[in-house]
């Protein structure tokens, strides 16, 4: 059985949270995080992926063998994981990309979907992320799966038409929905009652 | 903004160290900077980012925005010290293509006094 982050960093986390007025609930391997759907709360979303992350002992030695890197937990924990913004070896690929799509998926929400002059809106954004360990689970594969929650107007990013950026004229929008749909594994979008994402990344599929 | 921002000057050319978080928070602010270096009289810029951990889609367009000024103005803009993380991201959107990439900031430099 997989075993549950590390409850220390789950007790600094939920004071950090209080503090910002969110809800978190933690349980085994997945972490579900509400937040008002504001851009200055998500540095602090992708702060707590990370600390799950590194939370997430068994699931570190995998990462560094991966990266072709010595497993050190103590290095990754403290070193790379839990430092935001600074990449060392053991920084993986793998854990940047799933970073990084929960940030363009998020970034997609709240700058399309909401109104950002609307004071004091208390619109939530829920965000569950699972690791799943086995090979013997639905998805077949090692990795993470992202929902993502809201009740912004319709969006539908599987929908997107897709043109690949010209490096000779690059554009200065449109990366973000192109980002995801190139870093993940599997997208998959409903709607009732708001809009539903689901975004999956396998641990054996990124690059480098 | 968890992006630390310091600039510098070399051969008359501004150079711009970044370190840290590179993401919508800090892409406004970073595209603002880069408005008010570049013109006519200064149509080059070189971006230090070997301490940049993390870009997001913003911050890319902020440095899409910068190369297109540069570029209007008949200047170059270089990036130096990419890691590789942030490397996959250039080469994903090939803008590894549109930028002009430098391990270090001397060979950047270098390529200036060259002409």
């Amino acid at each position: 059985m997989p075993q549950p982050p590390e409850i220390q960093q789950v007790s600094y986390l939920q004071l950090q949270l209080k503090a910002w007025n969110w809800s978190q609930v933690m349980t085994g391997t997945r972490l579900e995080v509400t937040i008002p759907a504001r851009l200055e709360f998500l540095t602090f979303l992708c702060a707590v992926v990370r600390e799950y992350c590194a939370g997430l002992p068994h699931l570190l030695p995998a990462l560094e063998a991966k990266a072709g890197l010595a497993s050190d937990p103590k290095r990754v924990a403290t070193g790379s994981l839990g430092q935001p913004g600074v990449t060392k070896p053991g920084y993986s690929h793998f854990v940047y990309s799933t970073e990084l799509i929960l940030q363009e998926a998020t970034l997609n929400i709240i700058r399309h979907g909401y109104n950002p002059s609307a004071e004091g809106q208390t619109v939530a954004l829920q965000v569950g992320i699972s690791w799943f360990p086995d090979p013997e689970t639905p998805f077949g594969r090692r990795g993470f799966v992202i929902e993502l929650t809201d009740s912004a107007p319709r969006f539908d990013p599987t929908q997107v038409n897709l043109s690949d950026p010209d490096p000779l004229e690059p554009r200065e929008s449109g990366y973000g929905v192109y980002l995801i749909h190139k870093l993940t594994d599997g997208l998959d979008y409903r709607y009732e009652g708001g809009n539903q994402l689901r975004m999956v990344k396998y641990l054996d599929s990124f690059r480098g | 903004m968890e992006l630390d921002y310091k600039l510098e000057e070399h051969l008359g050319i501004p150079l711009i160290r970044l370190a840290g978080r590179f993401d919508a928070e800090a892409a406004a602010f970073v595209k603002g900077q880069i408005a008010n270096l570049v013109s006519e009289q200064h149509p080059n810029l070189v971006v230090e980012m070997s301490q940049v951990g993390f870009i997001d889609s913003m911050g890319l367009a902020a440095l899409v925005s910068g190369l297109k000024l540069c570029r209007k103005n008949r200047g170059v803009l270089k990036l130096v010290g990419l890691q590789p993380p942030v490397r996959m991201l250039f080469e994903i959107t090939r803008l590894d293509q549109a930028f002009e990439l430098h391990e270090d900031v001397t060979s950047a430099f270098k390529t200036f006094s060259q002409g």
